[in-house]
């Protein structure tokens, strides 16, 4: 036991002297008073780490003096040991009122003295721990409050604006941050981009780890990438930055109203599907990847799911929180009563109803993970919004000529339109001629690979069967691609973008090519698109070269 | 006890009871350990008979023993999981990482 300095308090000298005597024997350090005010004043120079008090004494009698201190010392804990002239209970009841915590009958036994020291060190020793402890607390709680507030200010301002997308959201967090995140952004081609990620665990560990998914997903979505490619970098950061055994499950969706296609990457999400506007489920997207962060990148997937509507709808993504949220009675909440909350005429909001299914469904039960779920709006009236006025003075490249070749490897990888983004983003173009450009070229390359390479026949993609056959063969042609190959060439010549597309195929019929097709047809808009945008479309070479000159 | 394990000759084996969470996270990287420690071994078999749920830090746990046992060439086996946690396993496509029967 570590030495302790002891207050002794009485107005008794011959008293004091024996107590002092036991305690300086049992190594502990003496401090005397003879009454309460020198015993307070004893305390103001150093406090003690227990009181021996008498209750009778002159100037200041032993009840007043321990409720003063008491008063004056209500953060720390010291013992105070009553030394009551005889052990009636009324004084030993006084005592402990007053704010005494033992009793001791005079004359003082030396073994009880003892005893009750050690019992005292002891208990004074926890206090103090404990009180060393809450401080420490004390401290983390308020350096974790200002984390938290950091944390929150930038975690809004990265998911906060997404404003024009049309989305509804809804997030349920276990604590103060989710680890699931929704995030959704336009393409410059006005292709909705959304994913919903859910990170390993809950809380802020779960939220940082959803950051790198979210800034790449931001700025690849404005550079005009694909889904595709958006996963496969998420992946590869994420796999770069975060230890084994932590993991984002993840779906990627892209909108393309004018396509009336949804475009899906399902990374370990368990629930994503179109719905109709009668509520029921009309394409379910199965998780085919792993989450990521997971996989190396050599050994990434970027394989996605595509689906055309025909009868309009909405997108429903939801996380494993809600899939597996019981209710009290263990029951997990089915499917279908989610999708039939969804049968309403498209604009209609639906997820108020959505959340308070979810929540009746939870009762009282507290959710266990984070629950998120994302609504989008899928309309067969899609207008094209009119372009904004672009500032000028934007510093372009005013004279560059570039060719790009893709062997069957490059198509095989999918590294053609990532590189001519690449490149498209560096040329200085402003907002809209950029959107222009990456409509052309995303059209012009994906004629060149899927009708020229790969031999594909388009008058199959009319219906929705043949949609289905028409993606399925074109994936199994790609992936086994050995021959074949497109060159780009990109020119600014005055004010004017040349650009020239050529593949290896055969070329097609150039009196098949639709002159204006109207907006329903469900192919040859490309091409349609192409000629709206462009000053001049040229054929060459029996349809296996375009030319297409765009003015800046 | 939640989580135990055997190692027996060239197979080990972990069994998990109740809800494989972050609450084993000791215990498991304790069972880990032992594996490490054990070179005659050649393949680990995590026994879900017993596991009534399973949730995205237990999968986070199995890809760190996966990490950790995998360059020594050991077979990895998840076996006998109930319907519910095969499902999850499907999900995040685990068959990918581990045999599971």
């Amino acid at each position: 036991m570590r030495q302790l300095n002891v207050l002794v308090v009485d107005d008794s000298k011959v008293n004091r002297l024996v107590i002092a005597r036991v305690i300086s024997q049992r190594g502990h350090h003496v401090i005397e008073a003879a009454n309460g005010a020198e015993a307070l004043a004893r305390c103001e120079e150093q406090l003690p780490d227990l009181i021996l008090m008498d209750v009778i004494m002159p100037v200041m009698d032993g009840l007043t003096a321990t409720q003063r201190l008491r008063e004056r010392y209500n953060k720390q804990w010291i013992p105070i040991i009553f030394l009551t002239g005889k052990s009636e209970q009324e004084d030993v009841l006084a005592g402990l009122a007053a704010g005494g915590d033992d009793y001791l009958a005079k004359p003082v036994d030396t073994k009880l003295l003892t005893a009750k020291i050690r019992v005292m060190a002891r208990i004074a020793e926890m206090q103090q721990r404990i009180t060393q402890d809450a401080k420490r607390l004390e401290a983390y709680y308020h350096a974790n409050q200002m984390e938290q507030q950091l944390a929150e200010h930038v975690l809004n301002n990265l998911y906060g604006d997404q404003q024009d997308t049309g989305i509804e959201q809804w997030i349920k967090p276990t604590v103060q941050f989710s680890g699931d995140i929704i995030t959704a952004a336009k393409s410059p081609a006005d292709t909705l981009h959304i994913m919903l990620a859910d990170s390993t665990g809950h809380g802020l560990a779960a939220a940082i780890a959803c950051l790198p998914a979210a800034t790449v997903f931001y700025a690849m979505t404005q550079k005009g990438f694909g889904i595709h490619a958006i996963a496969r970098e998420i992946n590869k950061k994420l796999k770069q930055q975060l230890p084994v055994g932590r993991f984002v499950a993840a779906t990627l969706v892209a909108i393309a109203p004018q396509e009336r296609t949804v475009t899906v990457w399902n990374g370990g999400i368990p629930f994503a599907g179109f719905i109709n506007e009668q509520g029921e489920l009309s394409k379910r997207f199965v998780s085919t990847h792993p989450p990521l962060g997971i996989l190396p990148n050599a050994a990434f997937d970027p394989a996605v799911e595509v689906y055309r509507w025909q009868q309009p709808g909405r997108l429903l993504i939801c996380s494993d929180g809600l899939t597996e949220a019981r209710s009290a009675d263990g029951q997990l909440l089915a499917i279908e009563r989610l999708t039939a909350l969804l049968a309403a005429p498209l604009p209609a909001p639906v997820i108020a109803p959505l959340a308070q299914l979810v929540n009746r469904h939870l009762g009282r039960n507290e959710n266990v993970d984070d629950i998120s779920l994302v609504v989008a709006p899928c309309s067969n009236d899609h207008h094209t919004p009119p372009a904004s006025p672009q500032p000028h003075g934007v510093t372009q490249l005013d004279s560059w000529e570039i060719r790009l070749g893709f062997g069957p490897k490059e198509l095989r990888d999918d590294q053609g339109m990532p590189t001519l983004l690449g490149w498209l983003n560096q040329i200085g173009l402003n907002e809209s001629q950029f959107s222009d450009m990456l409509v052309v070229l995303t059209e012009l390359f994906s004629n060149a690979l899927d009708h020229g390479v790969l031999q594909l026949d388009s008058s199959d993609k009319h219906s929705s069967d043949g949609f289905a056959r028409y993606l399925e063969q074109r994936q199994q042609r790609l992936s086994a691609l050995q021959q074949g190959r497109i060159d780009v060439a990109m020119r600014r010549d005055g004010n004017l973008l040349r650009l020239s597309v050529q593949d290896s195929g055969n070329g097609f019929d150039l009196s098949q090519l639709p002159t204006d097709c109207e907006h329903d047809a469900p192919y040859g808009r490309g091409i349609t698109l192409v000629r709206r945008l462009c000053q001049q479309v040229q054929f060459q070479q029996g349809g296996s070269r375009v030319d297409v000159s765009y003015l800046l | 006890m939640p989580l135990s394990y055997q190692i027996r000759d060239t197979e080990a084996s972990i069994h998990i009871r109740g809800h494989f969470n972050f609450s084993l996270h000791g215990d498991f990287r304790a069972a880990c350990h032992a594996i490490m420690a054990s070179p005659q071994v050649t393949c680990v078999d995590i026994d879900l008979q017993d596991t009534e749920y399973l949730d995205s830090s237990a999968l986070g746990m199995l890809l760190v023993l996966r990490e950790q046992l995998s360059p020594r060439g050991i077979k990895l086996l998840i076996t006998n999981t109930r319907p519910g946690i095969r499902q999850i396993l499907a999900i995040a496509r685990f068959e990918k990482f581990f045999l599971i029967d």
